[in-house]
C-alpha cells in the first residue's frame, strides 16, 4: 500500500481550475519532489492531501485512510508543514512544541521525552527558552519542521520547506529530509531549488496549470523525454580525428564541441558503449575522459513546462 | 538559555506532584498556551493592574468623600458599586473582549490551520479559549475580593446579596466569552472582524453597565432577595444563561469543523432544548401562579422561537444531501433513523425539526391549557410554529430546486428575511399611499405578529382574513417543500439500509481476522 496515494483530485477556484485530475502516488520510505511553476497548483494539492481543502472531486489516501471521510485519523498519519504559517510570538520555542505535543496527546514523560527528541534532531536544543519573535527564518523553519515530527507521522508534507534558508541552512535541511526518508517515511517536498530537491528526491511529480505533466523517477522521465544519453569523450589526439572516428559509429548523432573534448547523443545500450570505446582505443586514440551526461532536474522542468502563469 | 535535555533517570514523582502532574496532563492545551501567552503579553498585564490601581484610587476617594460629607454609613454600599463598576467592565466588557481577539489571532496571525491539522477538535479549541478567559476573570475577582470584603466590613452591605452577584457575575462573564469565541467564528477577514468587534462592543458595554446597575440595586435593597417574583425572574435567567452559552459553544463548534463533519445535529438538539426549556418555565409559571391572563405561557413559548429562529433558518437552506461522512453516522435501524431525521443535516429535515418541536410545543400547550379551558394558548402556539413554517419554509423550498453554492445559500438567507419584512412593512405603506388606517397600524392580514397577539388575547374573530392568507402560506409552503422533504426521508432510509448492508459485509472478515 502506497503512504500517499492522490485519487484524481480537482479543485475549483471560481472559473480556475487549479488543481485538475491528479493523482500520483508515494511509497513508504521515498522522497518525492513536487515541482511546477508559481501557481501551478501544489500548495492547493498539498493542501487537500493534509485536509485542509476540500476537492470538488477525487480522494486522498494517507496510509489507506480517506482524507475526507476519515480527516482526524488522517491527520494522525501525516505531518504538514505549510508555505505561509505564524507562531505564537510570545512563546517560547520549548512551550510551543509543549502545547502541540499536548495537542496531540502526549502526556507526562513521553511528551517531554518526545519534545527533547525532536528539538535534538532539528538541533533547536541550545535555543529552547528563546521567544519565537526573536527566532530568524530558517530557526522558524526548523521549529516547524520539529512541530511537524511530533507525532511522528508516515507522511510528511513540506510546502517549500527551503524557502529563506542559507545554504549552510539548506545543506542541513536536506540531510534531515534524507534521514527521515531513512526512516521509512514518505515525503512530499515542494520547492524551486530543483539542484537541492535533485539530491535528495527518488522521484518527482511535474505539474503546470493545475495538470500533472509526468510522474517518477528523475532518470525514467528522462528518458521518456530524451530517448537519448548525451556521452562526453576526451581523448589524446586531435579533436578532428576522434570526431571522423566517432562519425563512423552507428546509433550516434549529434556530435559537437564541448569543453575540450567532444558531446555525443548515443541511442545504443551499454553493451553498445563499452564496444564502443574498445573500438575508439583499438583505433589508438588513448580516450581520457568518458561519461554519461548526468540528468538534470532543471532540463526535465524547463522541456516539461511552458511557464504559462495561472 | 538552558542546557540541553539529557534523558536522566528522575525518580518518580509522588503525592500531590504526581497529582498536579497528572491535572496538567490533562489541561486543556490551547488553555495553558493561552494563559502562557496572556501571562507574557502586554494586554492582560497592563489592564489588570491598571484596573486594580483604579478601584485602589476610587476606593481611596470615595473615603475622602464620605468623611468630608460625613456619611460613613452609607460608604460600604457606594464603595460596592464603586468596585464592583471597575470589575464589571474587566470581566464583563475587557474579558471576553480578549477571548475575542485571541480566537480571531488564531486566523489573523495564520496559526489556524496549523491548530486545525494537530489533533485539536473544535470543542477543545473553544472551550480552551473560554476557560483562558475565565481564568482571567478568575484573577480579577481574586484581586477584587479585599475591596469587596471590606466593603462588607464597612457595613450597610448584605453578605448574602455578595453571595448572589459574585457567582451571577461569573456566569455572566463565562456566558459573554462563549458569545465573543462564537462571533469571533464567523469572519475572517478584516472587515468582517471590525464588523464582529463592533456588534460583540455593542452586546457587552450594556451588559457592564446593567451589571453595574443590577448589583448596586441588590446591595442597597437587598431585602429584594427574600422576593418570590425576583427568585422566578432570576432562576430563569439564571437557567437562560447555560443554555445561551452552549448555543454559542455549538455555534462555534460548527464553525470550525472539517467541511465535511456534521455541522448541525448539536445545533439541532439545542434548538429543541430552548424549545422544551421555555415551554417549562412557561407552564410552570403558568400553573403555579395562575398568570394565565398575563400570557405567560404564550410569551415563554415565543420567546423560545424567537431565539431559534436564526438557527431554523440556517437548517431550512442548508444542502439537501448528506456529506460523504454524515452518510455513514445513520443510525443502522430503520425505525431510529426515521424518528431522528429532524435532528440530521439538511433543508428539508430543518423544515421537519421546525413541525417536530412545532408538534411538541402543541402537545405540551395542550396538555397544560386544555384542562383549564384555555383553547387560545394552544391555537397561538399552533399559528406562532405554522407562521414560522411558512416564512422559513416557502423560499427555501423553491430554492432547493435550484441552489447550488454557498453564495446562493446566503442570499436565500437574507432573502427570507427581506420577505418577512416586506411582508409586515409594504402594506403598512399601502395604507398610507390608500389611507387605509388600519394598514397604517400594521393591523393588516399579512402582518403575523399583529395576528398573533390578536389570537393570543383572544380576539380571532378579527383576523380571519390573516388566518385564510396563513392557510393559503401553509398550502403553497407544503408544495414548494413536498419534493426535498420525500427526498429527504428517503436518502435517510437509503443511508439506514447502506449502513446495515456495510455492516453485515463487515463482520463476517471481522470474525475472520480476529480467529
Ligand atoms: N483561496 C484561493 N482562492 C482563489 N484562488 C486561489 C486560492 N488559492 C489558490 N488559488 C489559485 O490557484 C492557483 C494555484 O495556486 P497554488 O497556491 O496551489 O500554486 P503553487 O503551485 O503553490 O504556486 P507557488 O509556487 O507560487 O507557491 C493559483 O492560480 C492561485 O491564484
Ligand atoms: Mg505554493
Amino acid at each position: 500500500m502506497s503512504a500517499l496515494e492522490v485519487r484524481g483530485i480537482t479543485k475549483t477556484f471560481r472559473a480556475l481550475k487549479a488543481v485538475d485530475e491528479v493523482s500520483f502516488t508515494v511509497e513508504p520510505g521515498s522522497i518525492c519532489g513536487f515541482i511546477g511553476p508559481n501557481g501551478a497548483g501544489k500548495t492547493t494539492t498539498m493542501r487537500i492531501c493534509a485536509t485542509l481543502d476540500l476537492p470538488d472531486h477525487g480522494d486522498v489516501l494517507v496510509d489507506g485512510v480517506s482524507v475526507l471521510e476519515e480527516p482526524r485519523l488522517a491527520r494522525k498519519k501525516l505531518g504538514f508543514m505549510p508555505d505561509n504559517y505564524g507562531a505564537y510570538p510570545h512563546t517560547t520555542i520549548r512551550e510551543y512544541l509543549d502545547f502541540y505535543a499536548r495537542a496531540y496527546g502526549l502526556r507526562g514523560k513521553a511528551r517531554k521525552r518526545t519534545v527533547d527528541q525532536v528539538t535534538s534532531f532539528t538541533s533547536l536544543g541550545e535555543l529552547q527558552e528563546k521567544l519565537i519573535h526573536t527566532l530568524s527564518k530558517g530557526m522558524k523553519q526548523r521549529l516547524c519542521l520539529a512541530k511537524t515530527m511530533l507525532h511522528d507521522p508516515s507522511v510528511l508534507i513540506l510546502d517549500e520547506p527551503a524557502a529563506g534558508l542559507d545554504p549552510r541552512a539548506r545543506v542541513e535541511l536536506r540531510e534531515l529530509v534524507k534521514a527521515l526518508g531513512s526512516m521509512g517515511k514518505a515525503l512530499l517536498i515542494s520547492s524551486h531549488i530543483l539542484t537541492e530537491l535533485a539530491e535528495m528526491c527518488d522521484g518527482v511529480a511535474v505539474i503546470e496549470s493545475g495538470k500533472l505533466l509526468a510522474t517518477g523517477r528523475v532518470g525514467d522521465i528522462q528518458k521518456r523525454l530524451q530517448p537519448h544519453a548525451t556521452i562526453y569523450v576526451r581523448a589524446l589526439c586531435e579533436r578532428a580525428e576522434l570526431e571522423k572516428a566517432l562519425l563512423e559509429e552507428p546509433e550516434l548523432a549529434n556530435v559537437r564541441s564541448e569543453r575540450q573534448g567532444l558531446a555525443f547523443d548515443y541511442t545504443g545500450d551499454d553493451e553498445a558503449l563499452a564496444r564502443l570505446v574498445e573500438r575508439l582505443v583499438a583505433r589508438g586514440l588513448k580516450p581520457v575522459e568518458f561519461a554519461g551526461g548526468e540528468v538534470k532536474l532543471e532540463d526535465i522542468f524547463m522541456s516539461l513546462t511552458q511557464g504559462k502563469l495561472q | 538559555m538552558s542546557a540541553p535535555a539529557v534523558d536522566v533517570a528522575v525518580p518518580e514523582p509522588r503525592g500531590l506532584r504526581a497529582w498536579l502532574a497528572r491535572a496538567d496532563d490533562r489541561l486543556n492545551p490551547i488553555l495553558v498556551k493561552e494563559i502562557r501567552q496572556a501571562l507574557r503579553g502586554r494586554y492582560f498585564r497592563n489592564l489588570f493592574w491598571l484596573t486594580v490601581v483604579l478601584a485602589t484610587g476610587i476606593g481611596v476617594f470615595m473615603i475622602l468623600i464620605s468623611s468630608v460629607d460625613n456619611d460613613l454609613d452609607r460608604l460600604g454600599p457606594h464603595f460596592f458599586s464603586a468596585t464592583f463598576g471597575v470589575l464589571s467592565f474587566a470581566v464583563h466588557t475587557f474579558v471576553p473582549f480578549w477571548a475575542f481577539q485571541s480566537m480571531g489571532a488564531e486566523w489573523e496571525e495564520n496559526t489556524f490551520d496549523l491548530l486545525v491539522i494537530s489533533d485539536l477538535r473544535p470543542r477543545q479549541m473553544i472551550v480552551g479559549k473560554v476557560l483562558a478567559a475565565a481564568t482571567q476573570a478568575l484573577l480579577y475577582y481574586c484581586a477584587f475580593s479585599p475591596f469587596l470584603v471590606s466593603t462588607f466590613l464597612m457595613g450597610g452591605v448584605d453578605i448574602l446579596a455578595i453571595a448572589v452577584i459574585l457567582p451571577l457575575s461569573m456566569l455572566v462573564s463565562t456566558t459573554l466569552s462563549f458569545l465573543a469565541v462564537a462571533l469571533s467564528t464567523l469572519g475572517k477577514t478584516k472587515i468582517a472582524r471590525a464588523g464582529l468587534a463592533m456588534l460583540l462592543a455593542c452586546a457587552l458595554l450594556p451588559v457592564s453597565g446593567g451589571g453595574i446597575a443590577f448589583a448596586t440595586m441588590l446591595v442597597e435593597q437587598s431585602s429584594i432577595l427574600r422576593d418570590h417574583d425576583f427568585l422566578f425572574g432570576l432562576a430563569m435567567f439564571v437557567s437562560a444563561l447555560p443554555i445561551f452559552a452552549f448555543f454559542m459553544y455549538s455555534i462555534g463548534c460548527a464553525r470550525l469543523a472539517h467541511d465535511e463533519e456534521n455541522h448541525s445535529t448539536a445545533l439541532r438538539i439545542l434548538v429543541t432544548a430552548i424549545n422544551l426549556v421555555s415551554l417549562g418555565w412557561g407552564i410552570y409559571a403558568y400553573t403555579t401562579f395562575s398568570y394565565r391572563d398575563e400570557g405567560w405561557l404564550e410569551g415563554m413559548v415565543a420567546f423560545g422561537f424567537g431565539i431559534s429562529f436564526l438557527a431554523y433558518l440556517f437548517f431550512v437552506t442548508e444542502p439537501e444531501t448528506f456529506g460523504r461522512r454524515v452518510a455513514k453516522q445513520v443510525p443502522r435501524s430503520s425505525w431510529l433513523a426515521l424518528h431522528t431525521l429532524p435532528w440530521f443535516p439538511g433543508g428539508g429535515r430543518g423544515l421537519l425539526l421546525l413541525l417536530a418541536n412545532g408538534a411538541l410545543a402543541v402537545f405540551v400547550t395542550a396538555a397544560a391549557a386544555l384542562p383549564l379551558g384555555d383553547a387560545d394558548a394552544v391555537m397561538f402556539v399552533a399559528a406562532l410554529y405554522l407562521y414560522g413554517a411558512v416564512s422559513l419554509g416557502l423560499l427555501s423550498g423553491i430554492a432547493s430546486f435550484g441552489v447550488r453554492t454557498l453564495r446562493a445559500r446566503n442570499a436565500v438567507r437574507i432573502g427570507t428575511l427581506v420577505l418577512l419584512g416586506l411582508t409586515v412593512f409594504l402594506p403598512a405603506l399601502g395604507g398610507f399611499l390608500f389611507d387605509i388606517t388600519e394598514w397604517m397600524k400594521f393591523e393588516h392580514p399579512l402582518n403575523p405578529f399583529w395576528i398573533l397577539s390578536e389570537i393570543a388575547s383572544g380576539r380571532t374573530s378579527t383576523v380571519s382574513k390573516g388566518l385564510l392568507v396563513l392557510g393559503a402560506g401553509i398550502l403553497l409552503t407544503l408544495a414548494a417543500n413536498f419534493a426535498r422533504i420525500l427526498r429527504a426521508l428517503d436518502e435517510t432510509s437509503r443511508c439506514s439500509a447502506e449502513r446495515r448492508e456495510r455492516e453485515a459485509k463487515a463482520t463476517p472478515t471481522d470474525a475472520a481476522t480476529q480467529s
